[in-house]
């Protein structure tokens, strides 16, 4: 390989390494709140069956998993997305999973991911993957 | 005469071939608790530059239908276009980049296999999770970026000496 080559080499090989840094960096960055206020989260099985619906109070430094965790039963995480609430098991096949929906409208992140904001209204719905 | 023809594919050239898709399909699996951050791209670029199309279609093949069944995901939209996003990054490699050693070039193919993994895997989430096109690429963009990066930076490290050792592999076995 020629001089150039290897510089070129180790300098795009040095701008990679900023690139995954900043990039774990804003994928690990804390998803708390930053405000305080209210929000509503509710519960829904494959029927449309509300199997919970609370509204809930939080304070700065609350996450939506914390306030799931703390409010609901049988909450488990699985690489940012909720596995298991209340009754609600996703099953190994994957043949239904909880969908995650903010204002009636499929969130555009990851539970993990998301910021609390006031007056939010937070589904999660058990939906059959369709195909 | 038949027996001078050269086969397509030894059982030696089959067992090494086996051999490449563990190693595919273990090294996703033991990077798993990281974002996006694998070996899957820069592994695949390898295998095609040297195996050539056909054999690493064998390996992506089974892999894409081991990962599938692995992880729960084995249904005919999601296993069948990661089949046609995978092939697609290994068909540009055996097509545009098939005559470059050249490892800064390589890399940039490693980068644009990985986004068209990524975006060509948007339609089959869009279809199985009703999502929309752009809220879904906004929020997969920052996982798609990591997954480049990832991809350049092993491609960038390991190709020139990954690549003479599976050369010598393959050609020990064919002389042998």
């Amino acid at each position: 390989m020629s001089v150039k080559n290897s510089t070129l080499k180790w300098i795009l090989a040095a701008a990679a390494v900023v690139v995954l840094a900043v990039g774990i960096f804003l994928i690990a960055r804390n998803p708390a709140a930053k405000t305080v206020g209210t929000v509503q989260i509710t519960v829904q099985d494959q029927n449309g069956k509300t199997l919970a619906d609370k509204k809930i109070g939080y304070k700065e430094g609350d996450t939506l998993v914390s306030l799931l965790e703390n409010n609901f039963k049988n909450v488990r995480m699985k690489d940012g997305m909720l596995m298991d609430i209340e009754s609600l098991v996703t099953p190994d096949d994957w043949s239904y999973y909880i969908a995650f929906y903010k204002d009636g409208k499929y969130s555009e992140v990851g539970v993990g991911s998301a910021v609390l904001e006031p007056d939010a209204r937070y589904s999660f719905v058990f939906e059959k993957l369709e195909y | 005469m038949g027996s001078d023809r050269k086969s397509f594919l030894t059982a030696r050239e089959l067992c090494i071939m086996s051999l490449l898709t563990v190693i595919l399909f273990l090294q996703e699996q033991i990077l798993n608790f990281l974002p996006n951050i694998q070996l899957t791209v820069f592994l695949m670029l390898l295998y095609t530059k040297c195996l050539g199309l056909w054999k690493t279609g064998m390996i992506v093949t089974v892999y894409v239908l081991l990962d599938s069944a692995f992880m729960g995901s084995l249904n005919p939209p999601f296993t069948g276009g990661q089949w046609v996003a995978w092939m697609a990054g290994v068909l540009l490699i055996a097509t545009v980049f098939r005559k470059t050693e050249n490892v800064p070039a390589l890399t940039g193919g490693a980068v644009l296999m990985a986004f068209l993994y990524c975006w060509i895997m948007i339609l089959p989430t869009m279809w199985l999770l009703h999502v929309e096109f752009l809220p879904y690429l906004a929020s997969d963009l920052l996982f798609e970026v990591i997954l480049a990066a990832s991809s350049a930076l092993s491609t960038l490290l390991l190709y020139e000496p990954l690549s003479k050792l599976l050369r010598k592999l393959l050609k020990y076995t064919e002389q042998n």
